[in-house]
This record gives C-alpha cells, structure tokens and sequence, in this order.
C-alpha cells in the first residue's frame, strides 16, 4: 500500500459536471494562493462539497462560526470547483496528496486545472500592482490562457506542491497552468491574490470584485501572520530557496 | 658527533613540536564541530520554540510582527511587517549591541473576538519585536524606511577589511 493510498477525496455532496476548472489554492509564497482562495469562496458564495481524509495530515479541526472543517477541502459553484487547505502541506506529504488529487480530479475530466500562488518579488515595496505569470503544461492549456497575455516562465525552478499538480497532470494528459503573481515571500499579500484573482475573473469571464479584498488587506495581513510564518519554514524545509538558483541544463 | 646528537635532539623536538601542534589542531576541529552542532542544535530547539509561541501577548495586548533577517558579506538587513502602522513618527526602533527592538503603535486597534482558548473580544495597539543580530553592526550607518507598511533596516557589519595585494 503507497501513501497515495491513504489520501482520500471525501465527497459531501455528490460532484456532477461536466468539463470542469479545477482551481487549486494552497499556503505558499505570501499565501496569495489561500487568500485568493478565500477570497472567491466568498465572493462567489462557493458551496463545500468534498474534504481531503488522511491518517497522515495532522490531527486537527478549524472551527468557523461554531461549524468544523477539516483542513483541505474542496468548494463549487457552477463548472468551477475549488481546493483549499488552511494547513501548509507538510513536506513528506505534497506528492502522495497531489497524485491523489490529481488522480480525483481526472475523474471529473476537467479542462483546466489552474494553481493559484506568487513568485518571490525582492522589490515588492516598489510594486503597486503585481504582475502575474503563468506557467502551462501543453498546448492545450497555453490555448486556453492565450487571451489572458500573461507572461510565461520560460527558464527556471519551481519547488512546493504546484510543480507536483504541474507534472501530476501532464502525466495523465490533463491541461494545467500554474498562475503565479509577483508577491512578498515571507509576509500575507492580499495585493498579489487580488492580481490573481482578476486573471482568474478574465479567464471565467466573471466579475470578481477584489475592492473588499483590498479594504480588508491590513486585516488579512495580521490575521494570517501565523499561518505565514507556518508556511515559511515548511517552504524553507522543502528548499524553496532553490527557485532563486539557475538550472544546470540552460548554462 | 657532538653536532649530529644535536641536531637529531633538534628534530626529535621539532617532530615532537609538530605532533603536539597536530593533536592540538585536531581538538582544535573538534571543538569547533562541536560547537557546530551545538549551535545546530541549540538552533533547532529556538526555532522550535519560536514556531509554537503565539505571535501576541494577551495579557499586554502586544502584537509580534513577522520579520525576515537577511545577511550578505556588508550587511544585514532587517525587514519587518507592519500593517496599521501608517507613519515612521509611529515606529520607535532601538539598536542594542546585539539586538534591535522594534515599537510600533496601530493608527486604530486591532480587535481579535472570541477565538481559540481565549474566546473573549481583545483589542491590540501595539506591535513589539526584539531581533537577535546574528553579526556586530556599525550603529552609525544604520538606515531605516518605511513604505506601505513594510520597515526595512539595514545595518551595515562593523568588520575590518585588509586589501590584498595579488602578485
């Protein structure tokens, strides 16, 4: 029995859709993927259908307005179905729940699967709005993200748990495009998600308002500086440091 | 005769010299390796430690921001994370001889209501940090800045530089 074997995508209520986005939203640089998450839960008043069971996650519960949660779990709305984790991914345990993920996802033959996340900007402070960067699979998927112009990641490292869906969907054919906005490392930026989250409008060809996102963005700030420095040292763990390096292959 | 006794006395001595030489850079490297992995160590359980202490002290309703320290070969450079702190007039930093100590009042208080094991409303006006520097630094060209919230100092080392010529 693999690990992956132990990883189950528990379905609340039953998932019937055709064609699917996938958008998938975890802890990782500025946590712009889980605040971007958040964000279109809310917004788009996404409805929870499935949760993530393990043995091996930690023992824990998130309690919100008297309901529980597990920590991973997945939303919907329409053809657009969500997954978030209010926990950073323990390093050990990225491969075996993306592959699972991965392997629930292809059973609702998605068109896209879409990572939400940030790329380490050094001269953050500078910025005022962070531009976003995108990274595809195939063909297909550098189609379907075209009328977005964004631009591609052409030479580099990517290290965390959206390389693995990268690689996870290619090996089963699926199309898939990591997103990917200019973001403070080591501190929440809700400037970043609110970037991704109108790619992500352009791309549904929705209004998402990110206004409140904004106006709440102090608040996001010192509300998720624990989650933040949690997701820190699990990136520092797994060697995030490496994306700064050059690849051996292109000198 | 006489001469060549002395001068076998003489390397008997200098073999001798290096020996003790030898052993003593060889405890040399193992006090260091053991102060490594003391410092090692003794760096795993802070981390430890830091990672499981909450990042606010109820009693003294203090909030603790999140920092990033970050070395090169000049200097280190602190930046710190400060939302609701709007102007630098705000923020009070101190630099002691191995730390700096950062103060910084909220324009308006941060309330926290009924969460966790506290469940009660608490309001928070303060961020306090105190950041061990990991180097001696040069309090006089010390620089500060501070931009949408974001506080960054930088601290030049106090080290001693010697040109050196190549031939």
């Amino acid at each position: 029995m693999s690990f992956t074997d132990k990883i189950e995508v528990t379905e609340t209520v039953p998932i019937e859709l055709d064609n699917p986005i996938i958008l998938i939203g975890l802890p990782d640089v500025g946590l712009v993927g889980i605040v971007s998450a958040m964000h279109l839960i809310n917004t788009l008043e996404m409805k929870e259908v499935a949760y993530v069971e393990s043995d091996l996650m930690p023992p824990m519960i998130f309690i919100h307005k008297g309901d529980i949660f597990e920590p991973i779990r997945i939303y919907s709305k329409d053809d657009l179905l969500l997954v978030t984790s209010e926990i950073p991914i323990p390093t050990g345990l990225i491969k075996p729940l993306i592959r699972s993920l991965i392997l629930w996802a292809k059973q609702k033959n998605p068109r896209l699967i879409v990572t939400l996340g940030g790329i380490p900007a050094p001269n953050r402070s500078e910025i005022d709005k962070p531009e976003c960067y995108s990274l595809a699979t195939d063909d297909e998927a550098k189609k379907q993200i075209e009328k977005l112009n964004l631009q591609s990641l052409m030479e580099g490292i990517m290290v965390g748990p959206y390389p693995v869906v990268l690689r996870e969907a290619q090996k089963h054919n699926l199309p898939a495009v990591a997103l990917l906005a200019q973001a403070f490392s080591k501190y929440p930026d809700p400037g970043a998600a609110a970037s991704i989250i109108e790619v992500i409008g352009d791309l549904l060809n929705i209004d998402v308002n990110v206004d409140e996102l904004l106006k709440s963005a102090e608040e996001i700030r010192v509300k998720t500086r624990d989650l933040m420095r949690r997701t820190d040292r699990t990136m520092q763990q797994m060697g995030k440091t490496q994306e700064l390096e050059i690849p051996a292959m292109y000198t | 005769m006489k001469f060549q006794l002395c001068t076998l006395r003489l390397e008997v001595k200098e073999i001798a010299e290096k020996k003790r030489r030898s052993y003593w850079e060889e405890f040399e490297d193992m006090f260091e390796e053991m102060q490594r992995r003391f410092d090692r160590m003794f760096e795993q359980v802070f981390d430890d430690f830091y990672i499981n202490k909450p990042l606010m002290d109820i009693e003294q309703c203090i909030l603790e921001p999140l920092a990033d320290v970050r070395e090169d070969v000049a200097e280190i450079i602190v930046t710190i994370d400060l939302p609701f702190v709007d102007k630098k007039e705000d923020v009070d930093l101190e630099l002691f001889e191995k730390s700096l100590e950062i103060r910084a009042k909220t324009r308006k208080p941060i309330c926290f209501e009924r969460w966790g094991t506290s469940q009660r409303k608490i309001h928070f006006n303060e961020f306090r940090k105190t950041i061990n520097l990991p180097k001696e630094v040069d309090s006089k060209s010390v620089k500060a800045t501070f931009k949408k919230g974001v506080l960054q100092v930088r601290l030049p080392k106090k080290v001693k530089r010697t040109r050196i010529e190549i031939k």
